[in-house]
């Protein structure tokens, strides 16, 4: 750790040393632009007259004051749905401003958000990324990775919600804007429903893009290019049609390539090249010849060292017609494909994705009204090459909300509506739908229609209260959930702010768990009779919806003027958790040979009474230090108390279900049955032909005699049959549609680090040289997964530990003239390579070098 | 990782210290112009320049970059601090730091029958006796301006300099 800070000392000295560079000062201040102004040195503010210099500290911004505000207290939007000061900012909520994004070199918005406090951010595959919101991570534990991803946050762009209603969570890759398109990105931690809608359960993450500020042509372009293939570039061009209508359009484009191109196989414990996946031995194939892997690997994974391809095209139309009316609209494109983690089970743990989505977004604000509307379409394939992930999204929202003010008073109600198709015919036969081999074999709906009003109420500009209510009415389950919100902040005085959260939010329900109907045919077939062949999945209509309640303390100061301290103490609580588990096993056994012939599982989705309890407290510490020099400190301590903890995982339900299948009643009495009568028979047959049956023979000749019209129908049948019969065995675990409560065990959930954070360090020892360093770390964190469970493996761990990590980035950056710059760009600059993500790929550093243009 | 903690809040608090005010830079070059638009009599052309500020303040730093580098016409400039009211010496300008506005009517007397610029930070300076205050309006930095309290001192003041400034009588 020494050695990291002499590097760093000495990367700043180095960079201290430089000297300022002349500027070109021909035009008059009130021609230069904001950023052309921050490039006059001392003797050039000396040598302006006080006209002028009134003008450069108008314009600029130059006194103290702004500059602090600036960097301490940027403007959010997200918490009061209105433009206010951070420190006033009534829930918890972090600000990450467009230059803070570039200078730190971040090279995608889940990076990025390694700056925001609260966040867990994992690199999966090199560029690919796993972000939550203060945890509750792999729940319900032994599970499959769907689970172990973030599920209960809302990602939205300007309002838009780009949310994977499908299952669950926010795919990045999938998302058309880039860095480049954004003026900042705001995170509200806590259960945010009733303010921002379902799925808004741990937090929020608001991408707000930019607005043209002048009516001139602006281009702005950046390139990068760094080891394993990664390459980088953005442009954008930005110009009014008039003072009213301005356009923006812009483009990105994203490629970064693995750090080896191997797969590891979860049976076997190790990594393999793709093309001993077409020829493996696996343990449980009992002729122990090669098999393959995966039915068609080619097709699946077709470049093994691809990370993340992708690019994003944007148009942005602002038309401002009058100071109270006002029309904002967005279009675009993204195209995506990766090797990133798989979402259903498999023999090994990275998959091919695909998306290619087209969207339009939008908003009006006309007086009071702000209208917004918006639809996204396109192609989303989860797991390619592997039937029923191929599942075409089409999402539309359309929300009203009236704002007026009475006093001190400011309601704001509003209604909503969402719908979400996913459709998964376009990608089958007909073949495959009659026999159930897709998903959803259709194109199921989720519909939300929703009533809000929030009223926010200052007393003497000491004292706010802000309620939100919100009630959603969802088509399925067809429930109507209650959320809301309940703030008070206080401020002690305007350097000191104290304020309090209680909130319920919930996540909005899932086409998959609602809607599953798929006949998975086991492939390759299981050599055990008994081990199901096909399972059959059906979701829930009438699941629970997982909810969150949570209090939270918080306290903000600015103790001096340069330095805001923000800490927030939390406690929350999430329960109605749902998942998939079999409930019935029909297994057809041939009774002549006792062997079984063919064994079908039934899968559904139910909730669990598992509670999740996260106890923990963050703090942010943001300091200008000079006006060269910004630092920020934050983390967030926690634990998760988990209550009625399933233990077991399918994998187990089905041995324990295939276990009980010799007990099966009717099978015993189907097999008395037909025991008799084959005895009796014999003992017929050796009467017949001179020969002593043995007593039980006899006895059971006798017995046989006895037998009704029933018992002897039943043996009839089953000789009809040839002997063979279908047994159902139930999963006995489950007692009214729930899980047994004398099996659930109390444990905590270590999958959230105990501890995450990270520092930032802005530097500029002249105007023309940025240097911005950034560090990210979390203690060592340990999930279980459903592939790692050791009763179904050959003794492996069932816990995948995660090593504690600290990353360290720094970019370095130089204007050549203007704000046309270059840069080296080191993200993971020590090379730490230990894994962030389960079984996902050891992270490598990147190291980029770049240039950007801006006129 | 405990480490890393430790060496975060360590490199915090030093660079703490290292706090310059971006406001007092932007004073300081406001009063480098105030000496460019005011003119003195001829007995206070001879010397140095001085700059009198009272009360220790972070525009001192700043002054005296600027003074270090500059001149005012053919006169060299220079900064002097007084730490109270009894060890103001002669000066051209003087600047009174925010704290000691209280001071004001009292320095008057003091410097009375010096060609003194008298430059305030406090509300009512003016009021009480200066001939420039500076003020915030909102976050932008801005002055009131008193022609009579500046050439009752027996300095003339360029039109421009009262043009930009807030009058105040």
């Amino acid at each position: 750790m020494k050695k990291i800070y002499i590097t760093i000392f000495i990367l700043f000295i180095a960079f201290s040393g430089g000297t300022g560079f002349s500027q070109e000062n021909k035009k008059s201040v009130t021609e230069m632009t904001r950023e052309e102004l921050s490039e006059l040195s001392y003797q050039d503010l000396m040598n302006l007259s006080l006209e002028d210099l009134m003008v450069v500290a108008n314009k600029f911004g130059l006194s103290a004051d702004e500059i602090l505000e600036y960097f301490l207290n940027k403007d959010v939007t997200s918490a009061s749905k209105r433009a206010e000061k951070s420190i006033n900012s009534p829930l918890s909520t972090t600000v990450l401003s467009k230059d803070e994004i570039l200078a730190s070199g971040a090279t995608s918005i889940p990076e990025a958000l390694r700056l925001i406090p609260g966040m867990i951010i994992r690199e999966k595959t090199n560029g690919n990324y796993d972000a939550h919101i203060r945890g509750n991570d792999n729940l319900p534990p032994k599970n499959m990775f769907i689970y172990s991803e973030n599920s209960i946050s809302l990602v939205m762009i300007d309002g838009r919600p780009v949310y994977n209603y499908a299952f669950g969570g926010s795919f990045w890759e999938t998302l058309p804007v880039e860095l480049n398109d954004i003026d900042r990105i705001e995170v509200i931690r806590g259960p945010s429903s009733a303010l921002y809608g379902p799925n808004a359960v741990s937090g929020v993450v608001n991408i707000i893009t930019l607005k043209p500020e002048g009516k001139n042509l602006k281009t702005d372009a950046s390139v990068q290019i760094g080891n394993n293939s990664a390459k980088l570039a953005n442009a954008s061009l930005a110009f009014g049609v008039s003072d009213k209508l301005k356009v923006r359009l812009s483009g990105n484009y994203t490629h970064f390539n693995r750090s080896n191109d191997e797969f590891y196989i979860y049976d076997l414990g190790r990594n393999y090249p793709k093309g001993a996946l077409d020829t493996m031995v696996m343990w449980y194939n009992p002729s122990r010849s090669k098999m393959k892997v995966h039915e068609n690997i080619d097709e699946a994974i077709p470049d093994p060292s691809l990370s993340l391809n992708k690019y994003g095209v944007n148009a942005f139309v602002f038309y401002d017609v009058t100071k109270d009316i006002n029309f904002n609209l967005s279009a675009g494109l993204n195209n995506s494909s990766n090797n990133t983690t798989t979402l259903g089970n498999s023999e090994f743990p990275i998959a091919g994705r695909d998306a290619d989505f087209k969207y339009f977004d939008i908003r009006s604000k006309i007086y009071g009204f702000s209208l917004q509307a918006n639809y996204m379409m396109g192609k989303q394939d989860f797991q390619r090459a592997s039937k029923g992930w191929d599942i075409d999204p089409q999402i539309a929202n359309a929300s009203l909300e009236y704002e007026k003010s009475f006093g001190s008073l400011v309601i704001r109600p509003g209604v909503s509506y969402q719908s979400a198709i996913y459709d998964d015919t376009k990608s089958l036969t007909q073949e495959d739908i009659d026999n159930l081999n897709g998903f959803l074999n259709g194109a199921p709906k989720i519909t939300n229609v929703a009533g809000y009003i929030r009223g926010d109420y200052s007393f003497k500009e000491k004292l706010r209260l802000i309620a939100a209510l919100r009630t959603d009415k969802y088509n399925v389950p067809s429930s109507t959930y209650f959320t809301y919100q309940f703030i008070s902040t206080f401020n002690i005085n305007t350097k000191n702010l104290v304020r309090a959260v209680y909130s319920r939010a919930n996540r909005g329900p899932f086409i998959v768990d609602s809607y599953a109907n798929y006949n998975w045919q086991v492939v390759p077939a299981n050599s055990d009779g008994m081990a199901p062949q096909l399972l059959i999945w059906n979701g829930s209509k009438k699941l629970d919806l997982p909810v969150m309640d949570m209090f939270e303390l918080g306290f903000r100061t600015q103790p001096f003027k340069n330095i805001m301290i923000d800490i927030e103490a939390f406690q929350s609580k999430t329960k109605h958790f749902s998942y998939f588990m079999p409930d019935t096993l029909d297994v057809t056994l041939n009774l002549a040979t006792g062997k079984a012939v063919n064994s079908v599982a039934h899968i559904q989705y139910y909730n669990f009474d598992l509670a999740s309890t996260q106890t923990g407290l963050t703090f942010n510490i943001s300091a200008v230090l000079a006006k060269n020099l910004n630092l920020k400190v934050f983390g967030t301590f926690q634990k998760t108390d988990l209550k009625n903890v399933y233990p077991k995982n399918y994998f187990n339900n089905l041995a324990e279900m295939q276990a009980s299948i010799p007990s099966n009643p009717k099978l015993q009495q189907d097999g008395y049955l037909l025991t008799i009568a084959s005895r009796a028979q014999t003992a017929q047959y050796k009467l017949l032909n001179g020969l002593t049956p043995t007593t039980e023979e006899l006895q059971a000749a006798q017995l046989f005699q006895t037998f009704n019209a029933t018992q002897l129908g039943r043996i009839g049948q089953l000789q009809s049959q040839g002997y063979k019969e279908t047994y159902e065995v139930y999963n006995t675990d489950i007692e009214n549609d729930k899980i047994k409560s004398s099996l659930l065990e109390n444990s905590s959930n270590k999958a959230t680090p105990s501890f995450y954070g990270g520092f930032s360090v802005s530097y500029s020892p002249t105007p023309k040289v940025n240097a911005f360093l950034s560090s990210y770390f979390f203690t060592s964190n340990e999930i279980i997964h459903s592939e790692t469970d050791d009763t179904n493996k050959n003794g492996y761990d069932p816990i995948y530990k995660i090593d504690a990590k600290a990353i360290f980035s720094m970019k370095l950056s130089y204007k050549i003239y203007k704000e046309n710059a270059i840069f080296i760009n080191c993200r993971n600059l020590f090379n730490s390579t230990s894994r962030e993500f389960a079984f996902m790929d050891k992270v490598y550093g990147k190291y980029l070098v770049g240039a950007s243009i801006s006129f | 990782m405990k480490s890393t903690i430790l060496s975060a809040l360590l490199i915090f608090y030093m660079s703490c210290l290292t706090l310059s005010a971006q406001n007092e830079k932007f004073k300081a070059l406001f009063l480098y112009n105030f000496i460019k638009n005011v003119e003195w009599p001829q007995s206070a052309k001879q010397g140095d320049l001085i700059i009198g500020i009272l009360g220790n303040n972070p525009i001192t730093k700043e002054l005296e970059t600027i003074t270090s580098s500059q001149k005012a016409g053919n006169q060299s400039m220079k900064v002097k601090v007084f730490s109270n009211v009894e060890e103001i010496s002669n000066c051209q300008i003087l600047y009174v730091s925010p704290g000691k506005g209280s001071a004001i009517p009292l320095l008057i007397s003091k410097i009375n029958g010096y060609s003194t610029l008298v430059v305030s930070d406090s509300k009512g300076g003016i009021q009480q006796g200066s001939g420039i205050n500076f003020l915030l309006d909102g976050d932008k930095l801005k002055f009131e301006i008193s022609k009579h309290n500046i050439e009752s001192r027996g300095l003339k003041v360029s039109a421009n300099l009262l043009n930009l400034g807030i009058a105040v009588n």
